[in-house]
């Protein structure tokens, strides 16, 4: 979720919250405040009523002079001498929304029948050795009506004003934040092989201003490294593989010499294979931090089926020499975009893996499938965890081969965001390389 | 003929010369990028063989500035950069071959034979030593002028014994060259045999003298 809807979102839930909580106290407040003017309006007039009575004035005359509904029963005996105040439902006959002078004049034949709120004092008098029961009553629903006709213009203007301060947001937020939004694309794109750094974008945010500083200071501090990395590479490929060179072409001028005994060549040409050990574990560790570092671009499109008919015809010398069987299946073509001298050096690496530590007579199975290659050999068991087959330096068998081949492979199928797994059933070692799920290359 | 040889590394340069000149090549080293264009100026040379990193220069610079004077050296890049990359940019400079450090003194010494015969025998393709005789041009090998059969591993290996007679070779040299190994896997011994023996076979049987010996311990000899 964006950063400005996550921030209108949580404003809108805490703003309705508060409106409705406000708009609910409000009202109450507001009900409250009536009811308890009414219960003083009617009390109030009560009292008067009883002191114009003790001042003699007739009690007919309050029957037309009192605004609120007033009735005078007589009754036997005098039950209420402080004035007694309650709640009590009024049920008129009435019209739609009539007004209540119309009501109390139209008071049959009416269809409807509605009931109002309100409040009734009851007080008992005597005048001239009677007694009377005089009732009050004062509706209150139209007071409350207006306590919700206003919290409803309140609750009305709150709503307009959360939906103009959510468009505010979605502006201002989008235009605030426009520096972080570019700082975020330029991030994505950038590689640091491209050895440019990323310019801090334009703004007078001062947190922004640093955000940007920092990330562009860090993109500089990587490209730095990188090229260093990268030297360092260079360097000692060149440095450890000139003496190397001078090495052996003084074995290989010794070789010549006539008066050379046996036990000498064999000295001479052991030294020699070591030296070129040497060489090869220089060149395979080079390509495997070439591959840590990332230092290889321009993929070409390459049909990997076709790349291994032309990588067995070259090790078909060494298939033969063992006498292995080479079976080949396969049910789809797999192409993928890989920079040519490593695809070339995967499928080498995943042969030679399969030729050097098959037994004789031996088995080879190539198949493809789902865009799944599988390269099986025979072999016996396996005696380390499988896990360990593509780390750097394990052998088996001492001495046969370096032992970086898979981990070379299993790097550059890491690269390129594939995946690798090891397998082994019916005495066949199984190397599949998944070239489905493109993982995110990090 | 003549091989100038830009190498900053002093001494495997002369080792190269040295190697070179059993061969009657006359070799001259320059181990500057500066001592190369003085050798260029005064001298012309059938072959120019290029390390990549000099001190004062670079290797690339060289072969342009060369093709540039349209001087017709055949060029071949001795590089310890082994990166497609790196082989295409001196290719598309102008280099006509190009051999990855360390190599073999045996390789060297083919490739600077086979470029000398692209260049220099336009229309002699052939090569004679003894009773064969090797038509590059059309991969056909004679014995006493008549026709064998080679397969392309043995017909690389007759041209590697031949380019290199007199010389011991190393069988890691002939994997090399002929298998054209790299990384960790060897050439076994026995691959190396049986090769070499089928083609002893193929030639005696068509007449030709046994000039392949076994060195012990080595390799072999391709030798009168």
């Amino acid at each position: 979720m964006k950063l400005v809807y996550k921030n209108i979102l949580i404003n809108t839930l805490v703003s309705v919250f508060i409106l409705f909580v406000g708009e609910y106290s409000l009202y109450f407040f507001l009900k409250n405040k009536i009811e308890k003017e009414t219960i003083e309006h009617l009390t109030f007039e009560a009292y008067i009523v009883k002191n114009e009575l003790n001042k003699g004035v007739s009690i007919e005359y309050f029957k037309h002079n009192i605004g609120d509904v007033l009735e005078i029963i007589p009754i036997e005996q005098i039950q209420y001498k402080t004035p007694l105040i309650k709640d009590v439902l009024v049920k008129e006959e009435g019209e739609g929304e009539e007004h209540e002078e119309e009501l109390e004049e139209d008071h049959e034949g009416h269809k409807r029948e509605e009931t109002f709120t309100s409040k009734q004092v009851l007080f008992d008098v005597t005048q001239n050795d009677k007694n009377y029961r005089i009732s009050i009553i004062k509706t209150i629903d139209e007071d409350e009506g207006m306590a919700g006709s206003m919290s409803a213009i309140i609750f009305i203007s709150g709503l307009c004003m959360l939906v103009i301060i959510v468009l505010i947001n979605v502006f201002v937020f989008n235009k605030l934040f426009s520096p972080v939004y570019q700082l975020i694309k330029d991030i994505k794109l950038f590689s640091v092989q491209q050895l440019k750094k990323i310019t801090p974008p334009k703004t007078n945010t001062i947190e922004f201003i640093a955000l940007g500083e920092e990330v562009s200071r860090m993109s500089e501090k990587m490209i730095s490294d990188y090229s260093s990395v990268k030297e360092f590479t260079e360097n000692i490929t060149h440095e450890i593989q000139t003496p190397l060179a001078v090495i052996n072409s003084k074995i290989e001028r010794c070789l010549q010499d006539e008066n050379l005994t046996n036990e000498q060549a064999v000295l001479l040409v052991e030294a020699s294979k070591s030296v070129n050990k040497l060489f090869n574990i220089n060149k395979g560790l080079t390509l495997l931090s070439r591959l840590d570092n990332k230092q290889f671009n321009n993929p070409i499109e390459i049909n990997l089926n076709n790349l291994i008919q032309q990588r067995i015809i070259y090790f078909s010398d060494f298939i033969e020499n063992k006498k292995l069987t080479l079976n080949e299946k396969s049910t789809n073509e797999i192409v993928i975009n890989m920079k040519e001298s490593l695809s070339e050096t995967l499928i080498d690496n995943l042969l030679k893996n399969a030729i050097q530590h098959n037994i004789q007579n031996g088995k080879i199975l190539i198949t493809t499938h789902n865009n799944v290659l599988s390269i099986s050999n025979s072999g016996d068991e396996p005696k380390d965890s499988p896990e360990k087959y593509f780390d750097r330096f394990h052998s088996q068998t001492p001495n046969q081969s370096l032992g970086l081949g898979l981990s070379i492979v299993k790097k550059i199928v890491e690269y390129y965001g594939y995946s690798i797994s090891y397998n082994f059933e019916n005495n066949l070692h199984t190397i599949a390389v998944d070239f489905n799920q493109k993982i995110k290359t990090t | 003929m003549k091989i100038l040889i830009v190498e900053d590394e002093v001494i495997l340069a002369d080792e190269v010369a040295k190697y070179l000149s059993d061969f009657d090549y006359n070799c001259h080293v320059a181990n500057l990028y500066n001592d190369a264009l003085k050798s260029l100026s005064r001298e012309e040379f059938a072959i120019i063989l290029i390390d990549l990193k000099l001190l004062d220069g670079h290797g690339i610079d060289l072969i342009q500035y060369i093709k540039r004077k349209k001087i017709s050296s055949g060029i071949i890049v001795l590089s310890a950069i082994d990166e497609l990359d790196m082989r295409i940019k001196a290719l598309d400079a102008g280099a006509d071959d190009f051999l990855t450090k360390p190599f073999h003194l045996s390789e060297l010494n083919a490739r600077v034979k086979a470029l000398i015969r692209r260049n220099f025998h336009k229309g002699d393709t052939v090569i004679e030593y003894g009773d064969i005789k090797v038509d590059t041009a059309k991969m056909q090998v004679n014995v006493l002028e008549g026709n064998i059969n080679l397969t392309s591993k043995e017909y690389e290996l007759l041209l590697y014994f031949i380019s290199n007679a007199g010389k011991v070779i190393t069988k890691e040299a002939i994997g090399y060259s002929v298998w054209k190994t790299h990384s960790d896997m060897d050439v076994s011994n026995e691959i190396i045999y049986t090769h070499v023996k089928n083609l002893r076979k193929k030639l005696v049987t068509a007449g030709s003298k046994d000039y392949i010996q076994s060195v012990y311990g080595i390799g072999y000899k391709f030798d009168n």
